[in-house]
């Protein structure tokens, strides 16, 4: 008698459930609908409800609200047609890829690293194996950088990084044929860590299957919750290029499109993107 | 070139990204989450005025006419926000076309 009264109450609850599981996707289930003129045609997207979790703890957000990751799909989306979508690449060759990224990176500007290797390549530096000291020589003279000159930062640890590098790309063949061998590869020369040869892998190798964690990176992951603050790229590569490509892959967008664009627009966001950070961390 | 740079300048709550050089027009730039009410009372050549809105810790740049929201814009908006609010500068939004559903803007720098 007992057992056939529980199973009536169950019965009724898994109504109620289901009428509240109903309604509430019913109402409250607010897909967000774009619509947008690429190019010459109109065309439209529709993104999920901004409560809706695209891995656990990250939330789609509002395609209107800067940095969701709804944000940046529908960015991607607009921007479907324009030059963002370009190739990565620095150089015309494997030699000239890595000499520019091997020339940028760490404390260095954009700016300051492109004019260090295009001094280097128009000197015919770059398809040989020159000195250390040779290097060093144009590289602690003063560049032209826009209309200014300007010192470049660690001509001495990058004269040496650029030497050896030209020294094993002319011994060595690159494993093309995989991303992620081409990448471990990479590392293996003095002076590349896993940003800079993610960055030569997915520049030259157009690659979706590596992330280049670097600050604009960082705090856009802090954003939009794939990150938590004590993670470290130094300590926590892999892991944090594992959320990366994972967010990459819950937005259905590639992962080398998405890096470029948020790198793009966190450069350009400037200090709005700290105190953004300071007050979520608070 | 897109991200020729990829340098690590500080930790993620450090370091200073610097002045952005803000332009005089960006276009073209989509409106987004259009209320079309608004939109209805809208042509191209309307001047429409931008707000800066913080909803839930997330910047927004919303374009607004006769004191109701007509829709928003993500296109260059992180860049427009910092030379508003950085830089001191006022930008206006200007209506350049609208159709079937869609509706795009200029944002031109008045001062």
């Amino acid at each position: 008698m007992c057992r056939k009264k529980s199973i009536v109450i169950i019965k009724k609850c898994d109504i109620i459930n289901y009428i509240t599981f109903f309604l509430d996707n019913k109402f409250n289930n607010m897909k967000q609908k774009i619509v947008a003129k690429l190019g010459d045609n109109v065309e439209s997207l529709e993104l999920p409800d901004p409560r809706e979790e695209i891995m656990p703890g990250v939330l789609w957000g509002h395609h209107t609200h800067l940095f969701t990751p709804a944000c940046w799909k529908t960015l991607l989306w607009l921007e479907q047609y324009t030059p963002i979508f370009q190739s990565h690449r620095l150089g015309k060759n494997l030699n000239e890829e890595i000499a520019a990224c091997l020339l940028g990176g760490y404390g260095i500007p954009a700016e300051v690293g492109l004019a260090a290797f295009y001094l280097m390549r128009d000197e015919g530096l770059l398809q040989s194996t020159p000195s250390e000291e040779e290097i060093y020589k144009l590289l602690s003279s003063p560049l032209n950088v826009g209309n200014r000159k300007v010192r470049y930062r660690f001509a001495k640890q990058k004269s040496k990084y650029l030497c050896s590098a030209l020294e094993k790309l002319a011994v060595q063949s690159a494993p093309e044929n995989d991303d992620l061998q081409f990448r471990s590869w990479l590392t293996s020369f003095a002076g590349v860590g896993y940003k800079t040869a993610s960055w030569i892998t997915r520049n030259w190798l157009d690659s979706d299957q590596v992330a280049i964690i670097d600050i604009h990176i960082h705090r856009a992951g802090l954003l939009m919750n794939i990150y938590d603050i004590k993670q470290n790229p130094i300590k926590d590569y892999v892991k944090m290029e594992e959320n990366f490509l994972a967010l990459a892959n819950g937005i259905q967008v590639r992962a080398s499109q998405l890096d470029s664009l948020i790198w793009q627009e966190m450069k350009s966001a400037g200090n709005m993107v700290l105190r953004h950070i300071r007050k979520s961390i608070n | 070139m897109s991200s020729s740079g990829r340098n690590d300048v500080g930790g993620p709550t450090l370091g200073n990204s610097g002045d952005i050089k803000c332009q005089k027009i960006y276009k073209p730039i989509n409106l987004l989450s259009g209320d079309p009410a608004v939109l209805g009372k809208i042509q191209v050549g309307t001047e429409l005025n931008l707000l800066i809105e913080e909803i839930n810790g997330n910047k927004s740049l919303r374009l607004v006419y006769q004191n109701e929201y007509v829709g928003s814009i993500t296109s260059f908006a992180s860049q427009i926000i910092n030379c508003i609010e950085q830089q001191g500068h006022t930008y206006v939004a200007v209506v350049l076309s609208m159709e079937g559903g869609s509706c795009v803007v200029e944002v031109r720098m008045i001062s």
